[in-house]
C-alpha cells in the first residue's frame, strides 16, 4: 500500500488480486450472490484507493481494507431493510457457492453447512478470524466492538457450530448437510 | 517466545500442528475459545482449518476495476482522495466563508449586540458544525463519535432558536402582522439557504460516496448552521418565532430535500 501511496500504481493490482479473492469469499456468505459480493468488493476497493493517503504505514492494511468492507456490507443491509441472518429455510434454499475447479471436502461442506445456520453477528467473527486471519483485537476494531465481546461472539458461535456438525455427522434421520441443501 | 494468543493457536492448527506445542496448549486449555477448536480430537479446529485453506475463489477480473479507478480523475477525485485532515480543514474553511459572508452586510444593532453572548453563540454554531461536518465526510472516527448523532442533530436546530437570547434595546420586535411575519420569516429564509449552497457544493466535492446515509443528515446539519451563524451577524430580528420560522428550519429544510434526493436513489 505505501508503494502504491508512493505512486506506483503495480502496487494496487497486487493488492486487488492478493485481497480481492479471500475478501469476495468472505462477503458472499453474508449476501448470497456472486455478483452482489463482487461489486461489494470493488466498492472497497475503490474506497480504498480514495482514501490510499490516510493510509498509516505503521499499521497493517487487512484490518482497515476489511473495516471498510464491512462497514459496506453493512451500510447495504441497511439501506435494503435486510437482515443478514437467514432461517434454516432460507438457508436450505439458497444455492450454495461452489468454488470452481475442485471438490469440495466432506468436512468443508458440513462447516459451510453448519456456517449458514449460526447467528450473522457470530459467523462474522468466526471468518475474520480464520478466513481473514484477522486477530481478535484487529477483528474487535474492524467491526466496532470489544475484544472481549468479539470473545463471546466466537464462543458461542463455537458451541454452536459443534452441536451442528454433531447433527450433521449423526446418523439418518438428523439433518444432514447434503439433505439441507 | 511472546505471550501465547487465539492466534497463535489458530496458526499452528492451520499448520497442521496436532498435537499442539505445550506452551500453546496451556493456553488452550485455559481459553474458553481454544478449548473448543481442540475437544473431540480438534474436530471444530480441523473443519475450520479445510474451510480456511479452500480459498479456490475465481479470481476477480482486474481490468474490470482498473476501468473504475481511471474514472477517478478531475478535481472532485483530487479533492475527495485528500487526507482526512485535508478534508475536514476545507469543509472548516467553508464554513467559515459562509458564516463570513454575514459580516458583509451587518445587523442594524450589531454594535449594541453583547459581544460575549455573540461570540458565545457563533462558537456554538462553529463547535455543532465542526462535530457535524466530521460526521458528514466522515472523518476521524471514534473521536467524532464522543458527541452524539442526535446531539448534534438538535443543536442545528435549537441553538438557531437561542438566538433569541441575543439580543438589544434596538432588536425588531416580534411582528404583529402576520404577513409581516411570514413575509419577514421567507427573507431569511431564503437568503440563509442560498447561503447554504457553497457548503453544500464543498461538502458534495469531499464525499468519498460511502460511509451510513445519515451523513447526509449530518451534512445538512453543518451547512444549516452555517447559514445561521451568517443570519445571527445579519438579522436584527430577535424574536423566537422568526429565528425558529426563518432561521432554524433552513437545515430541516436542506435535510428533507436531501432525504427526498436519497430515497429516489
Amino acid at each position: 500500500m505505501a508503494a502504491y501511496v508512493a505512486g506506483d500504481r503495480g502496487a494496487f493490482r497486487e493488492l486487488f488480486e492478493r485481497y480481492a479473492a479471500p475478501l469476495e469469499r468472505l462477503l458472499v456468505r453474508d449476501l448470497g450472490q456472486r455478483e452482489e459480493a463482487r461489486d461489494l468488493v470493488q466498492q472497497t476497493f475503490l474506497q480504498l484507493h480514495r482514501a490510499r493517503l490516510d493510509f498509516d504505514p505503521s499499521k497493517r492494511l487487512k484490518p482497515w481494507l476489511y473495516t471498510i468492507a464491512m462497514n459496506l456490507k453493512r451500510e447495504l443491509f441497511r439501506r435494503r431493510k435486510r437482515r443478514p441472518e437467514r432461517s434454516d429455510a432460507e438457508a436450505a434454499e439458497r444455492k450454495p457457492v461452489e468454488p470452481r475447479g475442485q471438490q469440495q471436502t466432506e468436512a468443508r461442506r458440513s462447516l459451510d453447512w453448519a456456517l449458514e445456520r449460526i447467528p450473522s453477528d457470530q459467523r462474522e467473527v468466526i471468518e475474520l478470524h480464520w478466513l481473514a486471519e484477522l486477530s481478535f483485537p484487529e477483528l474487535a476494531a474492524t467491526i466496532g466492538i470489544s475484544v472481549a465481546a468479539a470473545k463471546v461472539r466466537a464462543h458461542r458461535g463455537y458451541v454452536r457450530l459443534r452441536e451442528l456438525l454433531g447433527e450433521a455427522g449423526a446418523p439418518s434421520g438428523n439433518p444432514t448437510p447434503g439433505g439441507a441443501l | 517466545m511472546s505471550e501465547v494468543s487465539c492466534e497463535h493457536v489458530r496458526d499452528a492448527l492451520r499448520l497442521g500442528q496436532i498435537p499442539l506445542p505445550p506452551a500453546l496448549l496451556a493456553h488452550a486449555e485455559a481459553c474458553g475459545e481454544c478449548s473448543l477448536l481442540l475437544a473431540d480430537d480438534a474436530a471444530l479446529g480441523k473443519a475450520l482449518t479445510a474451510e480456511s485453506g479452500a480459498l479456490e475463489t475465481e479470481a476477480l477480473p482486474w481490468a474490470g476495476f482498473e476501468a473504475l479507478v481511471n474514472e477517478e480523475v478531475g478535481f472532485r477525485a483530487w479533492l475527495r482522495s485528500r487526507p482526512n485532515p485535508v478534508r475536514f480543514l476545507v469543509a472548516v474553511a467553508a464554513f467559515a466563508l459562509v458564516t463570513a459572508l454575514g459580516l458583509r452586510h451587518l445587523r442594524s444593532d450589531f454594535a449594541l449586540v453583547p459581544a460575549l453572548e455573540l461570540g458565545g453563540l457563533l462558537a456554538a454554531f462553529a463547535f455543532f458544525g465542526g462535530m457535524a461536518a466530521a460526521r458528514a465526510l466522515p472523518v476521524f472516527g471514534a473521536p467524532a463519535k464522543r458527541i452524539s448523532s442526535e446531539a448534534i442533530l438538535a443543536a442545528a436546530l435549537g441553538i438557531p432558536a437561542a438566538a433569541a437570547f441575543v439580543r438589544t434595546a434596538t432588536t425588531l420586535a416580534p411582528a404583529a402582522d402576520s404577513a409581516v411575519f411570514v413575509r419577514q420569516a421567507w427573507s431569511c429564509f431564503s437568503y440563509g439557504s442560498l447561503l447554504t449552497i457553497p457548503l453544500v457544493l464543498v461538502l458534495w466535492l469531499l464525499d468519498r460516496g460511502a460511509g451510513p446515509r445519515s451523513r447526509v443528515l449530518h451534512g445538512a446539519a453543518v451547512a444549516g448552521l452555517a447559514a445561521n451563524a451568517a443570519l445571527t451577524l445579519h438579522c436584527p430580528n430577535g424574536s423566537a418565532a422568526h429565528l425558529v420560522v426563518g432561521h432554524a428550519t433552513i437545515g430541516l429544510a436542506l435535510a428533507a430535500v436531501a432525504g427526498l434526493l436519497l430515497r429516489r436513489r
